[in-house]
């Protein structure tokens, strides 16, 4: 017997595999499912990141390089001439590597910057630390270009 | 006695095999060239899926049983499916001829019918016979089905299928959650948290931001999920649940509250909290929001994992300057081991189910690349061929990883067999990334 013949061995199968199973309910959750909660709407909008300073990392690194220790001495000395305000040190990286190890050295690169403004003598209490990690790169890309200007922490003074 | 012959056809050509791979392990051990051995042992299964009879009685193209079948299995990197084209439309139309389908070369057949049922209501049999023997592995029989239904049906014959041939459990009737980007011109950017059956399919929104979200982790009975949310411009940690009962922010404090991870017991969840000062890894359990702090070191400390028994966490920390894999058991978590040796960098590891492998993201010189470590061994391999990987999540049955990497076009989640040989784009249109695979819906 090569040719089985079909009908004969589908009852015979069903029979006995003795089972008729059906599909659970959880498709059926698709069409009572709520709209989608919308959350954010109050944190503002990517800003124009051109008009904030800016201090660029090499990949991988939170080490302050020496060119851009001007740009910090100059915002501790603009900050320490206006005791009002205080700055949010926003660190970000490039879209390479994972993303949650990319959150923690994007606070790593903040807390940098945080440490030569405190040696400058700005109060611990008028700096910020926060990190979005690879999530607000500056330049949209995937080439060496923008991931250069997307390592960097920005000052946002208020 | 014929079919007996051809069963230990089939074992020789087994050990065959086995011994071939040995002796070329063999000739490799002094060869300095590194060679790729895909699949090892590993079978893969040639089957036919044959189209399900009568059908066409469903109209919508996207219900083509067979052919969810064919992808299904395909994906797994563990069976190689006929295409329909190549199959003989007679044989296809005409009974079910065994020596047609052993003569193609195909050890296993599938068949089906459809019935309908009333409006939009159909019964479904699916049977699979070994053509070498002649022996039905699976013959059952959906009843009731609505159209909604009928993928979720195919998966489950896809689970049955797979494993009555591999002896494992299959993993396609269940979810997959992920982040899409919505970039809608003259809009502002959002984030959109979304869940869809495991091959991409019936995706539904579950949460749209417009601040960045990330770390999707399933609670272990697939009701909630755990995931970061910047809506308050800093990283926090939120718990919802898919029936959108539930939505709450479980730790928020000063610095990073990043990386979630479900325990298996679905009682804790491990987190990354920097507000002792440096990212460290903290259990919370859930029920009281106790934290108990497990790392200590002043590097960073993040993306823990579970290991497959909840005994032991893996996690990434650069405490020897670059990332690297270490593991520590919750009992005494201040022993520490290294898990990663070869590369500079290996970051995000995911344990599998079974417990036997981690996979991790590896920076090598074709850039950040899913790589898989035997935990026995302490073997490691290199196995997609994308360069921006990222979020390895391993399917129920850990026989399959979903990832995500950036093409031309933007964010891809892919799905890549364990054992490197399949890869495939899920069928997601858009910027989607950060896929986490979700635990089996049904039980098996």
């Amino acid at each position: 017997m090569t040719k089985l013949n079909l009908f004969a061995m589908a009852v015979a199968g069903l029979v006995l595999a003795g089972c008729s199973s059906t599909p659970t309910e959880e498709g059926t959750k698709t069409t009572a499912a709520p709209a989608a909660p919308v959350v954010g709407a109050g944190a503002a909008a990517d800003r124009a990141s051109t008009d904030v300073a800016k201090v660029y990392f090499d990949f991988d690194r939170a080490e302050i390089k020496a060119e851009y220790m001007g740009v910090i001495k100059s915002q501790a000395a603009f900050l320490n001439a206006n005791t009002s305000k205080s700055v949010t040190l926003e660190g970000n990286c490039d879209e390479r590597g994972t993303r949650e190890y990319n959150l923690a050295l994007g606070e790593r690169r903040a807390q940098s910057v945080a440490d030569v403004l405190k040696a400058e003598g700005v109060a611990a209490n008028r700096i910020k630390t926060v990190s979005f990690g690879e999530d607000r790169p500056a330049v949209e890309g995937h080439n060496e270009s923008a991931w250069a200007k997307n390592r960097r922490v920005e000052f946002n003074v208020q | 006695m014929r079919f007996q012959g051809k069963m230990m056809h089939q074992q020789i050509k087994t050990v065959i095999a086995g011994l071939a791979l040995l002796v070329s392990l063999a000739a490799l051990a002094d060869d300095p060239v590194r060679v790729e051995i895909t699949g090892g042992t590993e079978q893969s299964y040639p089957i036919a899926v044959t189209p399900f009879k009568n059908q066409v009685a469903i109209a919508n193209p996207d219900y083509n049983i067979a052919q969810i079948i064919r992808d299904d299995l395909g994906r797994s990197g563990s069976f190689n499916p006929m295409r329909e084209a190549d199959m003989s439309p007679v044989m296809v139309a005409g009974d079910l001829n065994l020596d047609y389908w052993r003569k193609v070369g195909q050890d296993y057949v599938v068949i089906g019918e459809v019935r309908p049922q009333g409006t939009d209501m159909y019964q479904v049999d699916m049977r699979l016979i070994n053509s070498l023997n002649q022996q039905e592995l699976v013959a059952r029989r959906w009843n009731g089905v609505s159209g909604q239904l009928l993928r979720a049906a195919a998966h489950q014959m896809s689970d049955a299928i797979y494993s009555a041939i591999t002896g494992r459990g299959g993993a396609f009737d269940s979810r997959m959650a992920y982040i899409r980007i919505d970039r809608t011109p003259g809009k502002r950017k959002m984030f959109l948290l979304e869940v869809a059956d495991s091959d991409g399919y019936a995706p539904r929104t579950i949460l749209r931001s417009y601040m960045p979200l990330m770390s999707i982790s399933w609670s272990p009975d697939a009701t909630r999920l755990a995931y970061v949310s910047f809506e308050n411009r800093k990283p926090e940690v939120i718990i919802q649940s898919l029936d959108g009962r539930l939505r709450q922010s479980v730790a928020s404090f000063d610095g990073i509250n990043s990386a979630p991870a479900w325990s298996p017991d679905g009682r804790s969840l491990l987190m990354t909290l920097s507000k002792g000062g440096n990212p460290d890894i903290y259990v919370m359990d859930v029920a009281t929001r106790r934290l108990t702090q497990l790392t200590f070191d002043p590097a960073i400390e993040t993306e823990a994992t579970w290991a497959a028994d909840g005994q032991s966490i893996f996690f990434n920390s650069d405490r020897r300057g670059q990332p690297q894999v270490f593991q520590a058991s919750l009992a005494s978590p201040r022993d520490v081991k290294r898990i990663t040796f070869d590369g500079k960098y290996n970051a995000k590891p995911i344990a599998s189910p079974d417990g036997r492998y981690i996979a991790y993201i590896r920076q090598d010189v074709g850039g950040f690349k899913i790589t898989t470590q035997d935990l026995t061994t302490g073997d490691s391999k290199v196995i997609s061929s994308t360069g921006s990987d990222e979020s390895p999540s391993f399917s129920p049955n850990g026989d399959m990883i979903a990832y995500s990497y950036n093409d031309y076009r933007g964010g891809v989640i892919a799905v890549l067999s364990r054992n490197g040989r399949a890869f495939t784009k899920l069928n997601i249109a858009g910027d989607v990334r950060d896929p986490a695979w979700g635990p089996l819906t049904t039980a098996q």
